[in-house]
């Protein structure tokens, strides 16, 4: 494995490779690192027509305004309910993938993945025919029937269904590294079923939970199309006042303060979680 | 025993679990076959005719060959780039290598939503169109890591001793990349360009923010359309949408293997 070690320069390897990195390397830096930079320099744009750069009132006027906060609170309740909605769902599915063998295990996998390369735009749809006048609700007699699309009831249910398969597989990756010593190990000193699981399974699978939770948090707050058709305009969440401003309004300034108020609040979100389910997790011993 | 009752149990959890992760692109492509007038699941009469719909409609025609077209350029584009990146970050001896490949990977974390409207300042700041450049822009950046990984994890295995045979049977650094070290990384390659012509195929939101009103791409389309009403043509446009990526989930699977691609799983190999 361990070849020789050449002080020397390699001059003609150096600057190949340096030609095959460059392209991606310069698509990055003008096409990702330079319009981020842009969208925090435009957040930064006073109010008013003599205003001062670098100035925080747009985050000041965002942040003070019942409209602006009132959808910022349903954007994080939608989220952390679509998370909760994955994780209840996902970890008895994670639960029976660690458990089943061979043929069975692959096809409950493939189905678990396959909607991943399904546009979200299509399972979207499908939830709005599923939730719809036409769909599930017309099983019911008409007297109790419920109102479920264009309610957050139906953002919730599509995100949840969306991003479900990272929750799984974050979980069943976690489940996967369990040493199948411990278990037998267990079986062998007669531990029922349930001390396994409580003793053995659910606190090694914490990190998968914790880490499946948050990716789908963070793309649950995100998501710009699944909230305005589950949702409809009584519903907004932040992406689409994201989308407003910017393009329909055309005010970058707001536009950009609302989205990097929309990465900070997911973001402490995600600490707060970390923070809480890892002293959870002392506190049980895992 | 319980150990009994607790394997039906979970039996019965799979199989509702399954019919929960599947239901909404049944539904779909049941409605898609209806041949009344609305939406309905289970649809009252069968026909092709929402099928025969789409392909009279020119909104939908256009928005397909036009989501082909960005999703060819950008599956060629990021593997390109992805490749010529992969290729080189492979070796262990590059200098800074765990750092270049985390920067490249930057892109995925971030929410397609703030992606977009960074895309969209970018070039509204420059008075540049932003379609297709941004729009292709965007797809590249969140598909080319993903060549880059795929490329790499089916290079990772390469035995060094193979290269080195190469170089000393005096093959040039060229013969040796293109003769040897990208045919044994051809799997993963193939699933890379896959996998980013689907992501590209199936992106909706830098598309709607970054492609021209009258120049959407298929689910961009859907998107305007499903948030006008429920018209069974949406259900078709879907349906066109489930078996394009049908073929290529398939095409992943036997290129390269989806849950080894996605799970990280091997599949059982066939002798």
């Amino acid at each position: 494995m361990a070849e020789a070690v050449s002080l020397r320069v390699d001059w003609p390897r150096l600057v190949l490779y340096s030609a095959m990195l460059a392209p991606l390397f310069i698509i990055l830096l003008f096409f990702f690192v330079v319009p981020l930079g842009i969208v925090a320099g435009n957040s930064l744009t006073g109010t008013g027509v003599d205003a001062a750069f670098p100035s925080v009132s747009q985050y000041t006027s965002i942040l003070t305004d019942s409209y602006y906060l009132g959808i910022l609170w349903r954007t994080v309740v939608v989220g952390l309910a679509a998370t909760l909605g994955a994780l209840v769902l996902g970890y008895p599915a994670a639960l029976v993938l660690f458990f089943f063998q061979g043929r069975w295990r692959q096809v409950f996998l493939f189905v678990i993945i396959s909607p991943l390369f399904i546009s979200v735009i299509v399972r979207t749809y499908g939830w709005m025919v599923l939730l719809g006048p036409g769909g599930l609700p017309s099983l019911l007699p008409s007297e109790i029937r419920p109102r479920l699309i264009k309610t957050e009831f139906a953002i919730m249910v599509g995100l949840a269904h969306i991003y479900i398969p990272y929750m799984v597989l974050s979980i069943n990756s976690a489940m996967s590294r369990i040493d199948a010593r411990y278990l037998r190990a267990a079986a062998t000193l007669r531990a029922s079923n349930y001390q396994i699981f409580r003793d053995i399974i659910l606190p090694l699978s914490a990190p998968g939970v914790v880490a499946g939770c948050a990716i789908v948090f963070s793309l649950s707050m995100t998501s710009f199309s699944t909230p305005i058709l589950l949702g409809g305009s009584g519903n907004k969440t932040m992406p689409y006042l994201i989308y407003q401003q910017n393009l329909v309004v055309g005010d970058w300034a707001t536009g950009s303060a609302l989205a990097i108020v929309l990465l900070a609040v997911t973001m402490s979100v995600l600490v707060t979680l970390t923070l809480l389910s890892r002293r959870v997790m002392t506190r049980v011993g895992g | 025993m319980t150990t009994g009752l607790l394997r039906t149990g979970g039996r019965i959890y799979a199989i509702l679990f399954c019919i929960f992760m599947l239901a909404p692109m049944i539904v779909v492509l049941g409605a898609s076959f209806t041949g009344e007038g609305y939406i309905s699941f289970p649809p009252p009469s069968l026909s092709l005719r929402w099928y025969q719909e789409v392909y009279h409609n020119d909104t939908f025609m256009r928005a397909l060959r036009y989501s082909l077209e960005i999703a060819s350029i950008t599956a060629a584009a990021s593997g390109a780039l992805g490749v010529a990146a992969a290729v080189v970050l492979v070796n262990r001896d590059i200098p800074g290598r765990g750092l270049l490949v985390t920067l490249a990977t930057m892109p995925l974390t971030l929410p397609h939503i703030v992606l977009s409207i960074a895309l969209l300042q970018l070039f509204g700041q420059f008075a540049v169109p932003t379609a297709p450049y941004a729009l292709l822009a965007g797809h590249i950046l969140i598909t080319a890591p993903y060549v880059l990984r795929l490329t790499m994890s089916s290079l990772g295995g390469l035995d060094p001793r193979l290269q080195l045979a190469s170089y000393t049977l005096g093959a040039s650094y060229a013969q040796t990349l293109m003769r040897v070290v990208l045919p044994l990384g051809m799997r993963g390659i193939t699933a890379g360009l896959l996998f980013a012509f689907l992501l590209s195929f199936d992106e909706v939101t830098i598309s709607l923010f970054t492609a021209l009103p009258g120049a959407q791409t298929l689910p961009a389309e859907i998107f305007n359309y499903a948030s006008q009403g429920a018209d069974p043509i949406i259900a078709s446009a879907s349906g066109i949408m489930i078996i394009i990526s049908a073929l290529g989930v398939v095409a992943i699977e036997l290129s390269f293997g989806l849950l080894r691609m996605i799970a990280g799983e091997e599949r059982p190999r066939r002798s």
